[in-house]
């Protein structure tokens, strides 16, 4: 299927690239440091963990479901890896561990919503809560900071001659496989098909609470992983860690263009929106603007491209409707 | 004679169980109540000090900042809406009144009055958005929170300001009631903003039109309701909310601090959705979210009482919710 140029073109996928591409020169000619490997290699680490956040969660949103829990099951699953290596476990098996018991959170999230019927926002709030509260549990108040050399090398170290950090990997891995996933299988369709409407995708075959069970799953793990490398990166096993992620990759989601209402949004567009906040927030770093007031950027980002987008439907819709009606004229016109 | 009379008393009683299962099946506040006695009975039983006048009075002022937010959150919640950021534009409201009052050297009142406003003014921020560009409640209040979470930051750079002025702190200010029974005039406050917020939504055409909106906006505009004006109306009353939380906030603890009330908005939610509130939008009440607040409250106090460590009140919150809607929708699956 080929699209016209102009209709590429105007995509918000396109549009994403060209801001990431305005920003990043401008950043380069205003910010001295900006342009090095080090700033690079340091930006990109920053965003590791929540970037694999959002790979799950585009797709949930797509399907017409939200997981506000994957912060807290990356929380859990990091305890579960800092206690599981307390406990004198090989650093294999503690990952292991780790990656299993965010599978399982995933896999309650998508029975309650699935098998019981319960709406994905309400129960995802209730195991945030439950999942942030289990780590409290667990774990007390005090971190573990006794994490092997091998690990807290992986979040902070780069690939040996490259300014690629190690803890972004598996992020490079996924982000390919959930695009093929999503724009290349039947499944990737059926996922849309949900979202656009889950009564027609029914009456048309398709098997909504496998796909929705499966998604949740997915998330479940991924976001375990997203919590091995926070426990990576920081070089400690919280009971607080990766609290808050949801809502900053919730907002990537949507500043890619995915939209609230399921059905709609690509993955190349949520990787340009991820790319966008990290060169964001390295070049407001770099300008010394407070962590605080970068959050406020990308929240005032998220707004105005919502309405930048909005604003261009409307007058879209407006210049079509002029001209089907000087068509209509013209063609009255005719005896 | 004996047969001819009881037959009717029993036929009444039956009729009267049917109109209480109907009643159980129908209102929201019903779960809630429930949960709340179960709770209340719990708690009373297992230890000494839960079940006391002074315990029942600290209940009720530790409800008093989160229940007045979910009643912000009801209103939003039931045009089919969601507001993340309420908790965010109290914590700012707190911190303008607690700025001005002290370091500006305003009057209290008149630095009320503007905390007050502009807590209105971002709640009808994010209502214009909603009606005005058609931009979706859930992503709107996200960027709003981000937003507002980074201005309250920046604009204590890192301080907090303790409030001095009687008329701040006067919710926070306690009488005793029968000798004993110790009340605040912020309780007075929640209970009439309870009854005004009750009263607006049941008795009047606003209030029809609320639900109707919630319900179906399409339907709703098609016969004749201004819908847009109807949603920004609910953003406004709501931000008003939030500035008497902010109030309420001073009251309870004299200083406004940035990093307070970070989960204000999920608890907020807690609240409402344990209170029968549909995230549909178009059913739920103010009851139910009164009533869910105390669950909410009541949870956390009794487990402290229980000498259950805090810790695992945040575990028990989340079970409440999800049993809460659980149960909610197996008796709506009964009902009909």
């Amino acid at each position: 299927m080929r699209t016209s140029l102009r209709a590429r073109l105007t995509s918000w996928d396109y549009i994403l690239a060209a801001l990431v591409v305005v920003l990043l020169v401008a950043a380069s000619l205003t910010q001295p440091g900006f342009a090095g490997g080090f700033n690079f290699a340091n930006s990109v680490s920053q965003m590791s963990d929540k970037a694999l956040l959002v790979l799950p969660l585009a797709l949930l949103i797509i399907a017409r479901e939200i997981d506000i829990s994957v912060a807290s099951v990356a929380g859990l699953s990091g305890v579960v890896l800092g206690m599981a290596l307390e406990a004198g476990g090989p650093l294999p098996l503690a990952i292991t561990l780790a990656l299993l018991a965010g599978t399982l959170c995933g896999a309650l999230n998508g029975v309650l919503v699935t098998f019981v019927g319960l709406p994905s926002l309400v129960v995802t709030l209730g195991t945030l809560a439950l999942f942030r509260g289990l780590c409290y549990v667990l774990l007390g108040g005090t971190p573990i900071t006794d994490i092997p050399l091998s690990l807290t090398t992986f979040g902070n170290e780069t690939i040996p001659r490259t300014y690629v950090p190690w803890d972004i990997v598996p992020f490079l891995v996924l982000a390919p496989l959930f695009a093929l996933y999503l724009h290349r299988t039947a499944a990737g369709r059926r996922t849309y098909a949900i979202g656009g409407g889950p009564d027609i995708a029914r009456y048309a075959g398709v098997r909504l609470n496998r796909i929705r069970f499966g998604l949740f799953v997915v998330s479940g793990a991924v976001a375990a992983l997203a919590g091995v490398i926070t426990v990576a990166r920081t070089s400690q096993a919280a009971p607080d860690g990766a609290l808050g992620f949801e809502l900053d990759a919730i907002t990537v989601v949507f500043l890619g263009g995915v939209s609230v209402l399921g059905g709609k949004g690509r993955m190349p567009g949520v990787c340009w929106a991820l790319v966008l906040v990290v060169g964001l927030r390295s070049m407001l770093q770099l300008g010394n603007v407070s962590g605080y007031a970068q959050s406020a950027a990308v929240g005032a980002l998220l707004i105005l491209s919502l309405l930048a987008t909005n604003t261009a439907h409307r007058v879209h819709a407006a210049l079509t409707r002029r001209r089907l009606r000087a068509l209509a004229v013209r063609e009255s016109a005719v005896p | 004679m004996t047969a001819t009379t009881t037959a009717p008393k029993d036929r009444s009683a039956a009729r009267r169980g049917r109109t209480l299962m109907k009643w159980f099946a129908t209102s929201t506040a019903a779960g809630p109540l429930v949960a709340l006695l179960v709770a209340v009975t719990v708690f009373a039983l297992t230890t000494d000090t839960f079940f006391t006048v002074d315990n029942g009075s600290l209940i009720v002022q530790q409800v008093l900042v989160v229940g007045t937010l979910a009643i912000g959150q009801t209103l939003i919640i039931l045009t089919a809406g969601i507001d993340l950021a309420n908790a965010a534009i109290m914590v700012l409201g707190t911190l303008v009144i607690a700025r001005l009052a002290g370091e500006s050297g305003m009057p209290p009142l008149a630095a009320l009055i503007v905390g007050i406003v502009l807590c209105t003014a971002l709640g009808g921020l994010s209502g214009v958005l909603v009606t005005r560009l058609a931009l979706p409640p859930f992503i709107v209040t996200l960027g709003v929170l981000s937003v507002l979470t980074a201005t309250s930051q920046l604009y204590a750079s890192g301080q907090s300001f303790p409030v001095t002025s009687s008329l701040l702190t006067w919710l926070g200010e306690k009488s005793y009631l029968f000798g004993r029974i110790e009340v605040t005039v912020g309780m007075t406050v929640m209970i009439l903003l309870t009854a005004g917020v009750w009263f607006a939504l049941t008795q009047t055409s606003w209030g029809r039109n609320v639900y109707a909106v919630g319900d179906d906006e399409e339907a709703a505009r098609l016969s004749g309701v201004n819908t847009k004006r109807v949603v920004l109306s609910v953003y406004l009353l709501a931000g008003f909310v939030y500035g008497i939380a902010a109030w309420q906030a001073l009251g309870r603890i004299p200083n406004a601090d940035p990093n307070a009330f970070q989960l204000g908005n999920l608890e907020s939610i807690t609240a409402v959705v344990i209170g029968g509130t549909s995230l549909f939008g178009g059913r739920g009440s103010i009851p139910g979210t009164i009533l869910g607040a105390l669950v909410v409250t009541v949870l956390a106090n009794g487990l402290t009482q229980a000498g259950i460590d805090s810790l695992y009140q945040q575990v028990a919150t989340g079970v409440l919710v999800i049993v809460a809607v659980a149960v909610d929708r197996l008796v709506r699956v009964r009902a009909t």
